[in-house]
Order: structure tokens, then C-alpha cells, then sequence
């Protein structure tokens, strides 16, 4: 197995971060650390003083066979290990093993080899001769077994824990797409992938990042399609990472993204199983991290925020429709109470003379400037919106007739703000909330208050430097090396074709340039449906098959 | 350390720009806007500026429980230029007067009629940044401003909107008036060759109804406005006035009548009246310059519309009759031109057609010669009008309706 | 040579940087149309001027491309020596500066008069500048970048502008094609027009750093003859519109786009369109100030242009507020001081700079890299 070889490999080598993290976060423990003995007991004793006597550490010693008095030590811990597992495969084989005649007066290295070669488990078994391994990969759920007078312990992977089913994403509903979202267990999830991309190409390299928690983070790309150079920065971000322990993605993320200041994401977290292997059939890679059902896509870009898995499914028309609408959607998220604002306290000549007048009639009486009422009101809708989403289920209505009540109506009635102030910045939150991924309306929602204020004091021409300072902000922004609004910035005419809308499957030959590696074509040319023509036989043109 | 320094940089500069404040805020509720606005020269030789102002409270958001109150505020104030008696506002209106939502402009006859009257209120127009120079402009013929202003129209509650609809539809249903837009009233003030002209608004007495017994409805319509013929300018001076006939002569030169009732005799009954609704036009001066005597051709085309009969609906394949109404039709159009231009170079001498600018599009040398005295030339000057007019449908209706 | 700057532009985004420079004197304040004296007639100014430019473009281009790895500062050192080419540097230099602070006033003045009448103009220069100097310390890729997207826009607004005004439009106002005080009355307009070409000096500091240098002659080339159909269209547009009325307004385009009216509801909408066409301006000024910054570290050998980006910056709007006393007076200097000034000066450096290389391959000093264009 892949990932114990690199761990035990990591450990004799004194230079990886990692291994370099646990003598400095930890201090040095001498049961825990040097070689095995040959002693079992010493062993047993070591292990036990190691985990200082948890109760769900199990240890049994069994005395091996009638015709020699050596003891086997086996150690895991109980809950992460399948107890018919352990049963099966290692307890009952050394069982009937010990019964067995042709071990005539064996020597503890004959018995070492003998279990190594017959007992069970998932994986071939692998061996360990230092403490430290031996202690980590039991926290990994696995079995150890020692044999006493030999200083070699073998390990075996006899994993099994209860875990969360494979269930809908809450996060990320959809319509027309898969159903599945990741869960928290990392295995469950690579396998996830694997049953989508039948491919020996598809890449899961695991690394553990954490001096305790030791999380597993896989990162799993397709070889060929991804850019070998982008895989090689991921590699070395994680690999930079040195902090205790990796409780879900977010964490991660922080770690390695390009610009911490950035109010963009430029790290994509999603859960849904669809958007990670598409992600990876354009080349992209995604980082699982055990233990939280979010998976980050990297290098991501603006676009990928707008879109979401299910544009794909529709038919390519509603599906550009849908994407349009989102990209609307998200400057009325950001611009919309801004140029409301604006017009209303500096350019009145824009505003259609009815409409100017009734806003006007609206706004009769009412105690703050445009600016300030904007500003309350986007304040309030934020306290909802948190109320809603942290109160306990039972009090969400009680938090919604309260909002709808007090901000909506008797606030109006009130003469605290104008409807058209409300109408407004409703349409807004609900613009910033429609956002697929959620970090991105965050981004329109803090970015909002700052055009607010700009285009509260100067108009318009405010709102025009907020933006170019946005623009420079997006052109100079990058995500593990790509440009972070590519088609756009710079303007790239193929790349809109899959960002701004979505052109048909057919017509998309090649993978995104700027993402993808060495293999840009991504499907055959010609496959546009077209009625059969009479005088043509060959060629795979689609249509009626015939 | 970095990252420190840009972000006391960005705040330093955005405390700059907060603490500065915001000059140019204005919300909308303190403004007044102006809904239409009338200049003209008082008795006392000022500069007279009558506004109306839009009373936001007096008309509800939603259009609901209308509160019978007028929805505008009249108010007039003097000064010895334009922007002094615009800038007097401010004395009396307690809301910043804000003039981007004018949309029609009257000007006065006695201020119309001076020399320079006209041209210091365009100046207004064109150099300030708020007003729109797309306003549109008639100037008021007989009443005083003040008058006109307190002009009320039943279907509109703001009196701006009402003379802006009437503008559109007078020019677009009627084409008896021509009622341009401030910047196209410069542009013809400074075209060589061609004389301005405005739609003239004029007031309209009613008889006042007897007051209702409900409480509501106190307030009656007396005074309305209308829109009846030009106002023909030499330069940016009022010359003279033009009835609804010769207006559309004017027109019909200028190429600007959209649609329009013409009635001719019935050839089959001479007694019974024919109306013919104005389609498609087009028109054309062709200058020419005949042994250096400049002449003009004016050159009418038209299809017309069978619209309605007072007597018998002629035969379809009676081409005769067809072809004597076309030319009765002709005939009627030609009168029109005829006569507004025996107005124009009879009484008012004043090239409102355009004539001189056809000249200089097609032989500009020659009147470089000719625009010094063109003023002298144009009364004399030798016009014929051709007019060609087909009458094409008969819209649903194929025969009259009989009385046995 | 050290070039500075590690950033690469396409050739779309040359293009487009080279529109966008040649399209704002269109868009703000377009001093060109006070010189006209007939209306129908100004488009032959903009054939004229723009036809000279060809020329004039091709010459800086066709320099540039005998030292495609050298930026103008570069290759002028080279040829005229350190202290000629010093002198000869710092003149280029302050021909670079001084249109940044001009168009940066511009940029004020508009948004002065235009948009915030009340607030002071320092509000706006002191506030662009800080982000100019931002965005040409990230280097020009940036700037390159925003003006790949804004370039469409802006030409996209400036149609709309046009064609949404085509009802006040007036044919007539078209002809006739005359020129009253003979051909000669062709020359100044002629003249403002070719004086904003002279701007494409720029081309000079751009080319080293465009992806495929070779390609720089027909997007140059293409980015006149996009301008010179812009130009018409648009003069052909106010001319029918404004009429005799072309001449008397200081920002033509925007006095246009006060015009607009779309579907009866969006009306006045000038204050919107004009902020795009500022953005524009504010490209511009970043991409002259970028020159400066860059040419002024190649000239005195600095390892980074970056420290200098602020103190230009303030530098510049101190100039731009001193060196005009107002929007009369950078009109007055844009029609008259600058059009002989922008003129003669491109025709002696480029006539310098031929002269020198002509004269070193002829010695045989400048074998190694004067053949190479």
C-alpha cells in the first residue's frame, strides 16, 4: 500500500516536515520512540505506557501453540478495527497455526514469517522496526502483531469504523445532477471518484499533515490531463503545511491558498461529487481531506463559482441562460444598492422622472441619508440571515416573522426606511445568496459594503474606481498559478465559451488551455447531431444510428 | 511590515476621502424637481422664470388613494439674466431646484420676439450640465406665461407631462407643428440658410363646470392648453405666426409631416367631403440656378390613405375617379405649401423651408456669393411645388355604408 | 539590458492598449472638433491625420523591431551614446509624463464637469493617481489585461451611443463638401488629429514586452485602421446631430451621450457611460505612467522600477494640477502648444534615432543588432 511504504519511508528520513514537527510540537517520549524490542513484554509495556492506559486500547497475548511457549502480541484499538476482521483473520489463524505440527520446536523468526505469510487482512501485510510507526499506524486503526523474540512487528490493515452513509448534499442542491455528496470518511470518498473515473491515470496520493492529528489529505488528479507543474506546487504547499492537526478543508485551505487578503475564494470547497470529477477531467486537482465531506479544487477560477455541475446536465441553451443569469446575479450582489445609492444622492437626472418622483415620495420623511438607510438595511438583513442560519431549528420561524415583520413591513410604516430601499437591498441578499458556492457571496457580500460607502460619497466616479481597483485587484490575482478570472482577464475568446456560458459538449474539443496539460483534446470533433445525410455512410456524425 | 504600510496607506486615503465629505450629495427628497419651466421678459423688463415643481407627498408611490391635491408647485420668480432668475428659485423654494426632469420649455411671445431673447435661454440649456437639451421647446402664443402655466389637462396631473404628450401627439397624428428638441432649435439657429421654427402653444378657455356637491372634486378645469401652428423665427427673433394650414405647408417642405387628415371634394359628389389620412411622404428641394437666378423646386411625394366619406365610395376599377381625387388630393397639399409660402416670403421674409441651405449643400461656392443678401433674394424667390400623392388603400372597408 | 519587468502582453492586449490610447482624446475632451470649421467636412481630417500616422507608426514600429529585446530607452542609449542618449532618454521621458498628467487632468476635468460639478478636482486626480501608481507597480500585465476587456466596451458604448442618437440625426447636416477658406482650412484639424498619433511613441516601450514582437506591425497597423473607422463613424455622427453646433462643445462625445434615450426609460444615462470611457482614461494614464516609471529606472540603471511608482505618482498630480489653469487652458495648450510640440518632437527623434542607426551599421559598431529588424 502506497500510503504506509511513504509514511514509513518518511520517518528514516530526518529532513520531511512532518516527521520534523512531531519532535517539536511533542515531547520526545522514550516509550514511543527507538526500536522495537525483541521483548513483547518490554513491548507490551511500552505501548501501553505510550497511550498512558486508554481504556479502548485492546491487547491480547497469546501463548503460540502446544509445542512452543512463544507469545504473540496483538494490539489495536477498539472501535477503529472490524472485530469480525480481527477475529477471522488474525486471531483464528494464529489459532490453528499454533496447532500445527510441521512448526516443530520453531524459532520466533520461523513463527514471524509463518504469520506473515498466512494471516489475513485487506492488504498484504507490511512490517515495522520502530516504535513510532508502530504506535501511529495502531492510531491508524490498524493490528499490530508481535511476535516475542523478534524485533519486527507486522502490521495489518483490519480498518472498519462506523461512518455517515453517502447522502445528498445539503450545501449544494441540485436538480439534475448526482445525488452524492462526499462524506467525512476519506476512503469512501477516493473510492467515490475511482467509481466515476475508470482509469489507472487517476492519481491519489496521500500525505498526513498534523504533528497529532495526523489527518490524511489526498490529492487526486489525473495523470496527463492535470499540468505536472501544478501538481508539483500542490504537493509542495501541503507539504509546507506544519500546524497540529487538520480539523476539515477550511484549514487547509488557509494554508495554501494564493492571497490570504483576497475577499476571493481561490480555493473552490465543494462536497458535491459531480464538480470534483468534472474538476478533474479539465485538468484540475482536488484535495480530499479525511475527516470533512468538503474537497478543495484547485487552481480554480472566478467562473467556476458561478456554475454549477447541473449547467451540464440541462440542455446547453438554459444551461448559458442559467450561467448568464448567475454572472448578473452576482453584480447585482455586489453593485446593485451602490447604484441605487448613487443615483438616488448624486445623478437624479438618470432615474426616470415618475420613478424619481414617487422614490422622492417615498423617501419623504424618512431621518438617514440614502447612503445610511442602505447601510442599515444590508447591516439587518446580515443579522437575519446569521439568526436564521444559527438559531435552532424550532426558533427559525420564530427569527423569520420577527425579520419579515419588523424590517419588511413596520419599519416601512414606521417611515425607518423606504420600500424601495428595501426592494433593493432584498434583491440584492437574495442575488448574493443564489451564488452556487457560498465563499463567493461572501465575497459580494463584504465587497458590497465598500462600493456602498465609494459610491455613497462619489457617485458614481467612486463606484468606477471601486471597480478598477476590483479589476486590478482580479487581473493580478492567481490560483496555484493560473490567472483567477482567465477568460476575462485576460481575455481569452476560447475560454468563454465554458465560463460566461456553456457551449454545447460537442463543440468542446479541447480542454481549458490555460488549466489543462500536455493532452488538451478532450473529445473527438464532428459529433454535432445532424440528420444522416443519404450520400455519406462513415463517420461518426450522430443522428439516427443506422 | 508590508502588508502594514499598504494598509495604513488604503486607510489614510479612504479617511481623506470620508472626512472630506461629499460635495455633491443631494437626496432626492430635498430636491425639487422641475416638471416644466416657462421663460419670458416681465412688464418690468426682467427676466421672468415660472417653474412648476413636483410635490412628491402629493402623489402616492404606488398610485393608490390619490389625494386630491395638485401634485406640482407654480412659482415664478425675475432676474436680469436667465440663470439669475433661475438661481432666484433658491429664494423661495425651500428644495434645491433641480432641472434634469424638465421636459418641455415655453418661452414667452415677448421675450421670443427681442433679438437675443431667444438665444440667452438656449445658452442655459446648452451649457449647464443639469437640464436636458433634449427638453422640448414651444413658445407661447397670445397668453402671458403665468396664464399658460396654470394650463390644467384633464389626463395628466402634472401639466409638464400633459404638454409633452400633446407635443408627441400633435407631430405624430396631426402634423400641424413641429416641436423640436432645445439642441435641434440651436442647430437651426446656427444653419445658414434655414430659419427656426416652433410650435406654438396657445391657451384654451373652458367653461367652468359647476362645482360638484362631493368634496373631492373641488377643483375644475378652466384653462387648458393647445397646440395649434408654428411660431416662424428670422434668426433667434418671433416674426410671425402660422395657422394649422400653413404649418403643415412648412412642413411638407421640410419633410417632417408623419400623418394628417387632408379633405377633398367628392369628385362623384361635389357637395360630400372625402377625408384622406397622410401615409408615407417624402420630399425633396432640388435648388437650381438658372442663368445665376436661383430657383427652387420643391418636390412632394405621398401615399394616402381612403380614410373616410361623406357621400359614395367610388368603383375600385374606376380609375378616373381614383386619378381625380389623387389630383384633388395634390391640389389640397398644394395650397398648403403655397400658402405658407406666401406667408413666409411675403409677410415674414424669413427662409423657414430651408431653401437657402439646399443651396449651400449643392452649390456652396456660389452662395457664398448669394447668403449675404439672401434675405433680399428669398421673398422673390422663384418656387415650384410638385406634389405626387397616391391614394393605396381603403383600409377594411371596400364599399360605404348604404342608407337605403 | 535589464528590461524590469517580467510581464508579457498578447497581441490582443498591444491592440488593445493601443486603441484604447488613441480613443480617449475621442471619448473626454476632443480638442480636434473646435478646429473644424465645416461640420461635413471634419471626417477628412480624421482620413488625413490618421493616413500620416500610418507612416509615422510604421516608422516607430519598424525601429523598435531592430532591437525587438530593447525598449525605447534601451536602443536610444545604445545609439546615441550615454549622454546624448541621456539627454535624448529623459525628452522621451517627459514626452510619456507629461501625456500622463495631461490625460490624467483630462480625466479630472471630465468627471469635474461632467459627473461632480461641486467636488474639487483634486479629489478626483489624487484618488486615480493612487490607484494608477498602484496598478503600474503590479506591472503592466495588469493593466494590459483590464484593457483587453475594456476595450470592447468602451467601443461598444460609443456605437451605442451613435446609434441610439440616429433620430436627432440630420442628413443634411452632411453635406456639403466644401471648404470655404480653401484646403488650407484642413491643416490644423488635420494636424490635432495626427498629434495624438504621436502618442504611439509608446510602441516603443510596449514592444519588448508583446508575446510575439513580429506581430506588432499589423496590430499596429489594424489598430489604426480600427481608430480611423471609429473616427469617422463617430465625427460623420456629431456632425449630423450637432450640425453647426460641432464645434462649441468641450466634451463632444459626452454632449452625445446626453442624447441618449433607450426605450423612453433610460434616459440621461451620460454620467454611466462616461465612467466606462474613464476607466478608459485611467488605462491610459497607467500605461504612460508604467513608461515612465520603467523608462526612468532603465535610464539611470535601477535594478526596480517599483519604488518609483509612488513618488511619480504624486509628482504627477502635482503637475497636473499646476501645469493647466483649467479645462480653457488645456484645450487652449491641446490645440495649439501641443500639436507643434508632440509633432516636431516625434519627427526629431525618430529622424535621431534612424540617423544613428543608419550611421553605426554603416561604421560597422552596430553589426550585432542593427540588422536584426
Amino acid at each position: 500500500m502506497r500510503r504506509r511504504f511513504r509514511i514509513s519511508r518518511n520517518s528514516k528520513e530526518s529532513g520531511t516536515p512532518g516527521e520534523h514537527l512531531v519532535h517539536c510540537s511533542l515531547e520526545p517520549d522514550v516509550f514511543a520512540s527507538g526500536d522495537i524490542s525483541t521483548s513483547i513484554s518490554d513491548n507490551e509495556k511500552r505501548i501501553r505506557e505510550a497511550f498512558g492506559d486508554s481504556s479502548d486500547l485492546s491487547v491480547r497475548r497469546i501463548n503460540f501453540g502446544a509445542y512452543s511457549d512463544v507469545e504473540v502480541l496483538v494490539v489495536h484499538i477498539d472501535g477503529l478495527v472490524d472485530d469480525q476482521m480481527v477475529i477471522q483473520g488474525i486471531l483464528r489463524p494464529i489459532g490453528v497455526l499454533s496447532d500445527w505440527p510441521a512448526l516443530d520446536e520453531p524459532s520466533p523468526a520461523d513463527i514471524y514469517n509463518e504469520l506473515k505469510s498466512r494471516l489475513i487482512a485487506k492488504d498484504e501485510l507490511s512490517e515495522v522496526g520502530r516504535m513510532e510507526d508502530l504506535l501511529r499506524e495502531i492510531c491508524f486503526g490498524n493490528s499490530a502483531i508481535m511476535v516475542d523474540g523478534h524485533n519486527l512487528a507486522l502490521i495489518a490493515d483490519v480498518k472498519g469504523w462506523r461512518q455517515r452513509n453517502i447522502e445528498s448534499s445539503t450545501t449544494e442542491p441540485t436538480i439534475r445532477g448526482s445525488k452524492e455528496a462526499f462524506v467525512e470518511t476519506l476512503r469512501t470518498n477516493t473510492s467515490i471518484i475511482r467509481r466515476r473515473i475508470h482509469d489507472p491515470r487517476l492519481r491519489v496520493e496521500e500525505r498526513t499533515v498534523g504533528a497529532i492529528g495526523r489527518t490524511f489529505i489526498a490529492v487526486v488528479y489525473i495523470e496527463g490531463v492535470a499540468k505536472d507543474e501544478v501538481v508539483q506546487e500542490v504537493r509542495d504547499r501541503i507539504d509546507r503545511v506544519s500546524v497540529d492537526s487538520i480539523q476539515g478543508s477550511g484549514v487547509l485551505e488557509e494554508f495554501i491558498e494564493d492571497n490570504p487578503f483576497s475577499p476571493f475564494p481561490t480555493v473552490l470547497r465543494t462536497e458535491r461529487v459531480d464538480r470534483v470529477v468534472g474538476a478533474l477531467l479539465e485538468g484540475r486537482i482536488a484535495i480530499l481531506t479525511d475527516g470533512t465531506p468538503f474537497t478543495l479544487i484547485v487552481p480554480c477560477n472566478l467562473f467556476m463559482f458561478l456554475s454549477v455541475p447541473d449547467d451540464y446536465f440541462e440542455r446547453f441553451m438554459i444551461g448559458s441562460l442559467l450561467r448568464l443569469l448567475r454572472l448578473f446575479l452576482f453584480f447585482i450582489a455586489l453593485l446593485l444598492p451602490t447604484f441605487f445609492v448613487a443615483a438616488v444622492t448624486y445623478h437624479q437626472e438618470m432615474i426616470p422622472t415618475n420613478l424619481a418622483i414617487s422614490i422622492a415620495a417615498q423617501r419623504e420623511g424618512i431621518p438617514f441619508p440614502a447612503l445610511v438607510e442602505a447601510i442599515i438595511l444590508d447591516v439587518a438583513f446580515e443579522i437575519l440571515r446569521e439568526a436564521t442560519v444559527r438559531v435552532p431549528l424550532v426558533f427559525g420561524p420564530a427569527v423569520s416573522i420577527l425579520g419579515v415583520l419588523f424590517l419588511g413591513q413596520i419599519a416601512v410604516q414606521a417611515g425607518l426606511v423606504s420600500p424601495f430601499m428595501v426592494i433593493t437591498v432584498s434583491l440584492t441578499a437574495i442575488a448574493s445568496l443564489s451564488c452556487p458556492i457560498f465563499s463567493m457571496g461572501i465575497a459580494a457580500r463584504m465587497l458590497r459594503f465598500v462600493f456602498l460607502i465609494l459610491g455613497g460619497t462619489l457617485g458614481l466616479y467612486g463606484a468606477i474606481w471601486g471597480f478598477a481597483a476590483l479589476l486590478i485587484h482580479l487581473a493580478s490575482l492567481r490560483s496555484f498559478g493560473i490567472s483567477y478570472a482567465e477568460p476575462l482577464l485576460p481575455l481569452v475568446p476560447a475560454g468563454l465559451g465554458d465560463s460566461v456560458v456553456r457551449l454545447p459538449w460537442w463543440s468542446r474539443i479541447k480542454r481549458p488551455p490555460f488549466i489543462a496539460g500536455p493532452n488538451q483534446t478532450g473529445e473527438a470533433s464532428g459529433q454535432r447531431p445532424e440528420p444522416p445525410k443519404p450520400d455519406e455512410d462513415s463517420g461518426p456524425k450522430g443522428g439516427i444510428p443506422r | 511590515m508590508r502588508i502594514r504600510g499598504k494598509v495604513l496607506l488604503i486607510c489614510l486615503f479612504l479617511g481623506c476621502l470620508f472626512s472630506s465629505g461629499c460635495w455633491d450629495r443631494v437626496e432626492i427628497e430635498d430636491m425639487g424637481l422641475v416638471t416644466l419651466a416657462a421663460f419670458d421678459r416681465s412688464e418690468d423688463g426682467l427676466i421672468k422664470v415660472s417653474v412648476h415643481i413636483a410635490k412628491p407627498f402629493a402623489i402616492s408611490g404606488a398610485g393608490q388613494d390619490i389625494i386630491d391635491e395638485k401634485p406640482f408647485w407654480p412659482v415664478t420668480t425675475t432676474g436680469h439674466t436667465v440663470f439669475q432668475a433661475i438661481r432666484n428659485l433658491a429664494s423661495e423654494s425651500p428644495r434645491q431646484v433641480f432641472w434634469a426632469h424638465c421636459r418641455v420649455v415655453l418661452i414667452g411671445e415677448r421675450l421670443a420676439r427681442e433679438a437675443a431673447g431667444m438665444a440667452q435661454v438656449m445658452d442655459f440649456f446648452m451649457r449647464d450640465l443639469e437640464p436636458r437639451n433634449n427638453a422640448q421647446l414651444l413658445v407661447v402664443k397670445g397668453a402671458d406665461i403665468q396664464e399658460i402655466m396654470s394650463a390644467r389637462f384633464e389626463l395628466e396631473r402634472q401639466p409638464g407631462r400633459g404638454f409633452e404628450g400633446l407635443s408627441k401627439v400633435v407631430e405624430a397624428r396631426k402634423s400641424t407643428a413641429l416641436i423640436p428638441t432645445i439642441l435641434e432649435f440651436c442647430r437651426e439657429l446656427e444653419t445658414d440658410g434655414l430659419e427656426p421654427v416652433l410650435g406654438a402653444a396657445e391657451i384654451v378657455h373652458r367653461p367652468t363646470e359647476q362645482p360638484q356637491q362631493s368634496m373631492l372634486h373641488e377643483t375644475v378645469v378652466s384653462n387648458s392648453a393647445r397646440i395649434s401652428g408654428l411660431g416662424a423665427f428670422k434668426g433667434d427673433r418671433l416674426v410671425g405666426w402660422l395657422n394649422d394650414h400653413q404649418s403643415r405647408g412648412v412642413l411638407w417642405v421640410r419633410g417632417k409631416v408623419k400623418s394628417g387628415i387632408i379633405v377633398i371634394r367628392n369628385p362623384l359628389e361635389e357637395n360630400r367631403l372625402i377625408s384622406l389620412e397622410i401615409g408615407q411622404t417624402s420630399s425633396k428641394i432640388i435648388p437650381k440656378l438658372i442663368d445665376g437666378r436661383p430657383v427652387i423646386k420643391v418636390r412632394i411625394e405621398l401615399d394616402a390613405v381612403f380614410a373616410q366619406t361623406q357621400g359614395q365610395f367610388p368603383l375600385l376599377s374606376d380609375e378616373k375617379t381614383w386619378a381625380r381625387m389623387e389630383s384633388r388630393m395634390a391640389t389640397a397639399i398644394h395650397n398648403e405649401v403655397v400658402s405658407a409660402l406666401k406667408v413666409a416670403q411675403d409677410e415674414l421674409e424669413s427662409d423657414i423651408f430651408g431653401f437657402g441651405r439646399a443651396f449651400y449643400g449643392k452649390y456652396p461656392r456660389e452662395w457664398q456669393v448669394m447668403k449675404d443678401n439672401w434675405d433680399e433674394i428669398f421673398p422673390t424667390l422663384d418656387v415650384q411645388v410638385e406634389v405626387h400623392g397616391k391614394i393605396v388603400r381603403s383600409s377594411l372597408a371596400f364599399r360605404t355604408v348604404k342608407t337605403r | 539590458m535589464n528590461l524590469l519587468e517580467r510581464g508579457r502582453i498578447s497581441g490582443y492586449q498591444y491592440f488593445a492598449l493601443l486603441v484604447i490610447t488613441r480613443l480617449v482624446p475621442v471619448v473626454l475632451i476632443c480638442p480636434t472638433v473646435t478646429l473644424v470649421n465645416n461640420p461635413a467636412t471634419a471626417w477628412v481630417n480624421d482620413i488625413i491625420g490618421s493616413l500620416i500616422a500610418v507612416l509615422l507608426v510604421w516608422l516607430i514600429v519598424h525601429l523598435g523591431l531592430k532591437y525587438p529585446d530593447q525598449t525605447i530607452i534601451g536602443y536610444t542609449k545604445k545609439l546615441l551614446g550615454p549622454i546624448v542618449g541621456m539627454l535624448v532618454g529623459f525628452s522621451i521621458l517627459w514626452f510619456y509624463f507629461m501625456i500622463a498628467f495631461s490625460v490624467l487632468r483630462t480625466l479630472g476635468e471630465t468627471v469635474g464637469t461632467g459627473l461632480l460639478e461641486e467636488t474639487p478636482i483634486q479629489v478626483f486626480l489624487i484618488s486615480a493617481a493612487f490607484l494608477i501608481a498602484n496598478s503600474a507597480r503590479n506591472g503592466m500585465e495588469i493593466n494590459a489585461r483590464i484593457a483587453g476587456i475594456t476595450m470592447p466596451i468602451i467601443i461598444f458604448l460609443l456605437l451605442l451611443v451613435v446609434a441610439s442618437t440616429s433620430n436627432l440625426m440630420d442628413p443634411g447636416y452632411l453635406r456639403p463638401f466644401f471648404f470655404g477658406e480653401g484646403f488650407g482650412e484642413l491643416i490644423w484639424p488635420s494636424a490635432s488629429v495626427l498629434s495624438f498619433y504621436t502618442e504611439y511613441l509608446i510602441i516603443g516601450m510596449l514592444l519588448p514586452y508583446l508575446n510575439n514582437p513580429r506581430s506588432a506591425m499589423p496590430l499596429s497597423m489594424g489598430a489604426v485602421l480600427i481608430i480611423v473607422l471609429i473616427l469617422v463613424m463617430h465625427c460623420l455622427g456629431m456632425a449630423a446631430v450637432f450640425g453647426p453646433l460641432f464645434n462649441s462643445a468641450s466634451h463632444p462625445a459626452f454632449a452625445l451621450a446626453r442624447m441618449v434615450s433607450l426605450g423612453d426609460f433610460f434616459e440621461r444615462i451620460e454620467s454611466l457611460i462616461a465612467v466606462v470611457w474613464i476607466l478608459g482614461a485611467g488605462i491610459k494614464v497607467c500605461l504612460f505612467f508604467w513608461a515612465t516609471a520603467v523608462g526612468l529606472a532603465q535610464l539611470l540603471d535601477l535594478k526596480d522600477f517599483r519604488p518609483l511608482a509612488y513618488p511619480l505618482g504624486a509628482l504627477m498630480v502635482v503637475i497636473s494640477i499646476l501645469s493647466y489653469e483649467s479645462l480653457i487652458g488645456l484645450m487652449d495648450v491641446l490645440t495649439q502648444a501641443m500639436i507643434v510640440y508632440s509633432i516636431s518632437f516625434l519627427i526629431l527623434i525618430l529622424s535621431a534615432l534612424y540617423l544613428a542607426a543608419i550611421i553605426k551599421n554603416y561604421v560597422g559598431d552596430g553589426i550585432s543588432n542593427a540588422d536584426q529588424g
